[in-house]
């Protein structure tokens, strides 16, 4: 059953987020297109002003995106547990775990995409903007990649850059998880406030989110201490052990949050 | 055993204020049209969605073929809300193509007749379509399941006289002697042919069960001239 579910979720979720992503991409390379122009050397013209104005779209379409996606699929959420829809979703012969699990393991492989897109958007508009502003340089892709890997070297091969590296990995897959599970357990966690549901998700947004700072805050205190107080400058040394106890204390409360979830999807439900 | 539905001490209390339901006690017999009859706010809904699993009991338990309301009662039962809750983004066949894919007894063919004597187009998105229209779609896929019990929650209300005589027609013709219907209503007249059984229910509490033939007998008036009667204002 998880298996058609999934299928189904999938199907249903897909448009709006792909058609956002793909928009990203194109306003990308419009944008990274304006470097073709060296508008700073010429008189204010209705070209420069539109170039400046994509940008400005570039730059709120990096937000929009993330934000947007989330925002969606949230809204889905919430729209087919705790709505009308609802009363289709909990009469399905399948358990509240599958139920659950389906619903956010898409939004979290959207979560992941959403940042590789925004990643790559960012590397592409740097790569334009490196190709038109450099074309003495003349760098070619084979030559691009060199460089890529010899930063990489020089990374990994400074004391505890291998560490930092996986730390940094850690972080960003934790993330996805704990911030999709925020979401979903906070409209969860919601359903519990008699009337005033909606508000009742929102208030369960921000007290996990104050949970979820005032531990990391007390997790970056000794990085924070060390670096200020003793002669270490390394930051790689310094920054690893934070985005390790960051990424434990996120870890934690997604699990936390998936359990209170089915708990209020199992034994609490009450559909309006 | 002959009974599919058992109701005991069910108890549900809304915002720690309203009892919707009060040490409610009744069983539902296997292979009848049952009534569940009662003025608007009596618990009729209430009842049907914890027995659906959509509202948790604050005290008592049902009992479906003798489990509580989860995976298993919900592979056997069919349910028609009072609300529609067709997602708008879907067309009648996906939505068709949906039902097929999780519940085992549905019967794509049977929804497929039913569409076509109704005129309504399989490819028509279903936020193209009336409310009215919706609500036949949404009658079509619960009608199509071979289901053990069927819970059609008000299915006659706010609906022409023209689609109402559709409805009742479409429930009496298709399900299988051998599965319950329960159908809520408070337009008793005009089902009040095709019922077996009738369940009065008021304030919570069930005040009356009883064949309608025994209500025809026993009272000497029609089901509805008898609801008429005890819950009178």
């Amino acid at each position: 059953m998880l298996k058609k579910l999934l299928k189904h979720e999938w199907v249903e979720t897909w448009k709006i987020p792909t058609f956002m992503l793909v928009a990203l991409l194109v306003i990308t390379v419009l944008a990274g297109l304006g470097f073709s122009a060296p508008i700073w050397e010429s008189e204010m013209t209705g070209l420069t002003i539109l170039m400046i104005l994509l940008w400005l779209v570039y730059y709120f379409a990096l937000i929009a995106v993330s934000i947007g996606i989330t925002i969606y699929l949230a809204y889905r959420f919430y729209k087919s547990m705790f709505t009308d829809e609802g009363y289709l979703t909990h009469t399905l012969p399948v358990t509240a775990r599958q139920l659950l699990v389906s619903k956010i393991l898409p939004m979290c492989a959207w979560s992941a995409l959403a940042s590789l897109a925004i990643i790559l958007s960012v590397f592409i508009f740097g790569a334009m903007a490196y190709m038109f502003l450099e074309p003495s340089a003349n760098v070619s892709l084979a030559e691009f990649v060199q460089e890529l890997q010899r930063a990489m070297k020089e990374v990994f091969g400074l004391e505890g850059g291998t560490n930092f590296v996986i730390s940094l990995i850690a972080l960003m897959v934790v993330g996805v998880f704990s911030g999709t599970l925020t979401v979903t357990g906070s409209i969860t966690i919601g359903q519990l406030v008699g009337k005033h549901k909606i508000l009742g998700s929102i208030g369960a947004y921000f007290a996990i989110m104050i949970v979820m700072q005032t531990l990391s805050m007390m997790v970056m205190f000794p990085s924070m201490f060390r670096m200020t107080f003793t002669a270490e400058d390394n930051v790689f040394v310094v920054m690893a052990p934070m985005y390790y106890g960051i990424s434990i204390i996120s870890l934690i409360i997604a699990v936390l949050l998936y359990i209170l979830s089915e708990f209020i999807v199992k034994r609490k439900l009450n559909l309006d | 055993m002959n009974e599919l539905v058992t109701v005991t001490n069910l108890t549900k209390v809304y915002d720690k204020r309203k009892t919707a339901l009060n040490q409610m006690n009744l069983s539902i017999p296997k292979g009848k049209i049952v009534g569940l009859l009662g003025p608007n706010g009596s618990g009729k809904t209430t009842l049907i969605k914890i027995m659906n699993g959509l509202l948790r009991p604050t005290e008592g338990t049902v009992l479906i073929n003798g489990s509580a309301p989860g995976p298993e009662t919900k592979a056997r039962i069919s349910y028609l809300p009072e609300r529609t809750y067709l997602r708008n983004s879907m067309k009648v066949k996906e939505l068709i193509a949906y039902f097929a894919d999780f519940y085992e007894d549905f019967k794509t063919e049977r929804a497929k007749e039913m569409l076509e004597s109704l005129g309504i187009d399989e490819n028509a998105k279903i936020k193209t379509l009336s409310k009215g229209t919706r609500e036949k779609v949404q009658l079509i896929l619960v009608m199509s399941r071979d289901a053990d019990l069927f819970i059609l929650d008000e299915p006659i209300a706010g609906v022409d006289p023209a689609a109402r005589d559709y409805i009742i027609k479409t429930i009496i013709t298709n399900y299988n002697e051998n599965a319950t219907v329960l159908l809520s209503t408070h337009l008793i007249s005009d089902i009040e042919n095709v019922l077996d059984e009738v369940i009065f229910i008021k304030d919570g509490n069930m005040v009356m069960q009883a064949t309608v033939e025994e209500i025809r007998e026993e009272k000497g008036k029609s089901v509805d001239a008898y609801f008429r009667e005890v819950f009178a204002c």
